[in-house]
């Protein structure tokens, strides 16, 4: 039960540290979910990042194929516009028209296709004298910035534009001189040397009207029959190799609108949101930025200056005529992450997991708590069942001890009261042998008085003052006897006499002799008396009043008194009877009371003192003593047996007694 | 050693019992003096000197009762023993009382003997005629 207790009380004690210690699995459980979830999550969201990029990239490299296939369709098309011219020596106007117009109607990205002749500068005049016979206003011109024009100057070779179709939005473009532009003019060189067609930076910008356009230019060469018709004096001093090489016709011209092309390439796929930046290989690796595909997913929002940064990127190259482009392909923002559940659904899955674990584990260590809250409940209600149970015992034991308390102080109180009563007994002895004495000594002084009265009147007093005189010594002397035999009563108890071994025979016969009875008085005593060990001096006063009593108040001179005795268990039973007038029974029960004697008063010394000591003597003793009717007479009259038992063996009542020494009565 | 002269002292409050010892002697013809005092203080003072009366010389024999008034007979010998002058007289205890604690406390101050008056004018003086007799029996020597 203490224990447990105990127990208890520790645990209310490191309650608090105990509280916080059980909580730390919840805590522990949250980390790891926390942890394992994030992880778990990110890992996911890597791999579908992977995933998306390899989508993403898959998609990119779709768009660069489409790219160069439509790349490669459009230098196509301006190699056969070329092949249209390898194959007819001379092509009007309207042969021309025909021969684009399906591929102008096809293709919407086709800004335009050009025929761009050479025109020597001695041919300059009659060419153009030639053409303003169908175009009024024809002369070969330059380009000015802002738009306007001019006529070109004389140069070697000049490339005017003869025929450009789609007609009507490019009419301003007929005449301009190609070899006008120093970059151009460069082209048409390397085409010439390289025999093949070539293709000219983009130009422009998306954001402008005319959007951003490349030209190809694919050189046509004169046949070998027509070249030797043609030949003339003052064309010798040309390069060969160059675009005043006289095999030099002309220059079959595409123009194509970047953004269309493109548009149109990527309509056969699907939008899937991709942003392609389409930048040039500079010279000495400096790139440029000329077109950006916004993708058809876009809705509308900006590339590439928003704030989103770019997930990743795809980079391909298109290699066009014997330029490269860089193709640089990026999501569209959330183009590619709209798949991206999985890390998400993993991490909300896993913290929602945890979150339930840790509410499962704090259930837990609730319910944990609450069973031990319930025991210290239960264990505190059985303490306090317990506290009620020692109360109980300690209250049965209080009341036991009271019980016990007044046991004792009854216990005292009898004590008290026997030793109040003995001590008044005490008391009172003591103060019947103080009067004794005390009366004692007056009466001495009477007794001596009136003897010294008789001794010195002795002459003159009369008879009759003489018997006067005797009668009052005979009242002193009885005076004295009374007050001895309170002496004698009083001393019975107050002084234990010592106990010897007592020759009882022996002891009678020493008291009969100090008796000193009659002459015709027979004493007979019985020869089997014991030896006792007790005090002599009271058994010699009971058998000296009994005997005394039994001769005093006989009826005849002549008497007998018989002492017997016989064992009787742990007592001796003495008898002391005699043939004596007996006592009538009616007044057996008076004669063992103080002072009551059945005789006369003035009949010598009868005290009626006697036979009170004999009997406070015997009963001091342990014993009893009764009268019976004695059967010594022979005149049919009964006489009185005195019966009295006295023990066999005394033990010795207190040490240090003090002892009477000498006994008047046994002296006597 | 002893000197008659300075005959008995007898300390007794009782009149008639003065007049007993006083007789007891007459009785048997002696004549010892017999000086009395009737307290024992006056006997001490006495004994000492310093009373109205002078006293010859030492007493023989002291007789002394024990039942006196005021300073009791025990007492008595008490500051007797403790008196350098006074402890080597002899004293007899003349008493009524047989009570064994006064015979003991006579005994224990060096009480000579201790006579329980008798009761009869007779045994009185015989008992007083062996006091006398023993004291010269003893002086006489």
């Amino acid at each position: 039960m203490t224990w447990l207790l105990s127990r208890w009380r520790l645990g209310r004690q490191a309650e608090a540290p105990a509280t916080l210690w059980s909580y730390t699995p919840i805590f522990l459980v949250a980390l790891l979910g926390v942890l394992a979830s994030w992880l778990v999550s990110a890992r996911i969201g890597e791999l579908e990042h992977q995933r998306r990029f390899a989508s993403f990239s898959e998609a990119a490299r779709d768009r660069l194929l489409v790219v160069q296939r439509e790349m490669d369709y459009a230098l196509g098309l301006v190699q056969d516009l070329g092949g249209f011219f390898d194959a007819a020596s001379r092509v009007t106007r309207r042969q021309f028209r025909e021969f684009v117009a399906p591929t102008l109607k096809r293709n919407r990205a086709i800004q335009s296709l050009q025929w761009a002749p050479r025109v020597t500068r001695e041919e300059r005049r009659d060419f153009a004298a030639k053409v303003r016979l169908g175009i009024p206003r024809f002369q070969i011109q330059d380009p000015l910035p802002g738009g306007d024009r001019r006529p070109a100057p004389d140069r070697p070779v000049h490339f005017p534009i003869l025929f450009v179709q789609p007609y009507p939005e490019n009419t301003p473009l007929l005449g301009l001189d190609l070899a006008a532009e120093p970059q151009v003019l460069e082209l048409l060189n390397l085409a010439v040397e390289r025999r093949t067609l070539v293709v000219g930076e983009p130009e422009g910008q998306d954001d402008k009207p005319e959007g951003s356009h490349f030209a190809v230019y694919r050189p046509v060469f004169s046949r070998v029959e027509d070249l030797e018709g043609l030949e003339a004096p003052g064309e010798t001093d040309l390069e060969p190799g160059s675009i005043e090489e006289r095999e030099v016709r002309g220059f079959a011209v595409g123009v194509f609108r970047f953004g269309s092309l493109i548009d149109q390439a990527l309509a056969s796929l699907g939008p899937s949101g991709v942003d392609i930046a389409f930048w040039t290989a500079g010279e000495g690796g400096e790139r440029r930025l000329f077109h950006v595909h916004r993708s058809r997913a876009r809705d509308g929002a900006d590339w590439p200056g928003d704030s989103q940064p770019i997930a990743a990127t795809y980079e391909g190259q298109v290699r066009v005529g014997d330029q490269t482009w860089t193709l640089v392909c990026a999501p569209v923002p959330g183009a590619f992450s709209a798949e991206g559940w999985g890390g998400s659904l993993v991490l909300v899955g896993g913290l929602a997991f945890t979150f339930l674990t840790c509410i499962y584990f704090f259930a837990l260590i609730g319910r944990d708590r609450q069973v031990r809250r319930l025991v210290a409940e239960r264990t505190l209600e059985l303490s306090h069942t317990n506290e009620a149970l020692n109360k109980e015992i300690a209250d049965r034991r209080r009341a036991e001890e009271a019980l016990q308390y007044l046991n004792i102080t009854l216990e005292q109180r009898v004590e008290r009261r026997t030793a109040e009563s003995e001590r008044r007994a005490r008391d009172l002895e003591q103060f019947a042998y103080v009067a004794s004495h005390d009366l004692k000594a007056p009466l001495r002084g009477i007794a001596n008085l009136s003897e010294w009265l008789k001794e010195d009147l002795q002459e003159r007093l009369t008879p009759e003052t003489q018997e006067q005189l005797d009668l009052l010594r005979d009242r002193v002397a009885r005076m004295n006897a009374l007050i001895e035999g309170l002496l004698a009563y009083s001393r019975i108890g107050r002084a234990a006499g010592s106990l010897e071994t007592v020759d009882v025979g022996q002891l009678v016969r020493e008291v009969v002799d100090s008796l000193d009875p009659p002459p015709d008085f027979q004493v007979e005593i019985a020869p089997d008396l014991p030896t006792l060990h007790t005090d002599r001096l009271h058994l010699s006063q009971v058998f000296a009043n009994l005997i005394t009593n039994a001769i005093r108040h006989h009826d005849r001179e002549a008497g007998l008194v018989r002492i017997a005795g016989r064992a009787e268990g742990e007592r001796w039973v003495f008898s002391v009877e005699d043939d004596g007038p007996g006592i009538p029974p009616e007044f057996r029960h008076k004669i063992f009371l103080m002072f009551q004697t059945l005789a006369v008063k003035d009949y010598g010394v009868n005290t009626g003192i006697g036979l009170a000591l004999v009997k406070k003597l015997v009963e001091e003793h342990g014993g009893t003593i009764h009268i019976e009717d004695a059967d010594l007479r022979q005149d049919g009259r009964r006489g009185s047996r005195f019966v009295f038992s006295w023990p066999r063996q005394e033990q010795a009542a207190e040490d240090g007694a003090d002892q009477i020494t000498t006994q008047q009565e046994a002296s006597r | 050693m002893s000197d008659p002269n300075g005959g008995i002292l007898l300390v007794e409050d009782d009149r008639v019992d003065v007049m007993t010892v006083q007789r007891a002697l007459k009785r048997r013809a002696i004549t010892i003096p017999l000086h009395v005092a009737r307290t024992a203080t006056e006997a001490l003072a006495l004994l000492r000197g310093e009373g109205e009366v002078q006293f010859p010389s030492r007493p023989e024999l002291i007789l002394l009762d024990l039942n006196l008034p005021r300073m009791s007979g025990i007492e008595f010998l008490k500051a007797l023993r403790a008196d350098p002058a006074l402890r080597d007289l002899r004293v007899i205890v003349l008493t009524s009382s047989n009570e064994p604690n006064d015979r003991a406390a006579a005994f224990r101050y060096e009480a000579e003997d201790y006579i329980v008056k008798p009761h009869s004018f007779e045994q009185f003086t015989t008992a007083i005629q062996t006091v006398i007799d023993d004291l010269f029996s003893l002086t006489a020597e």
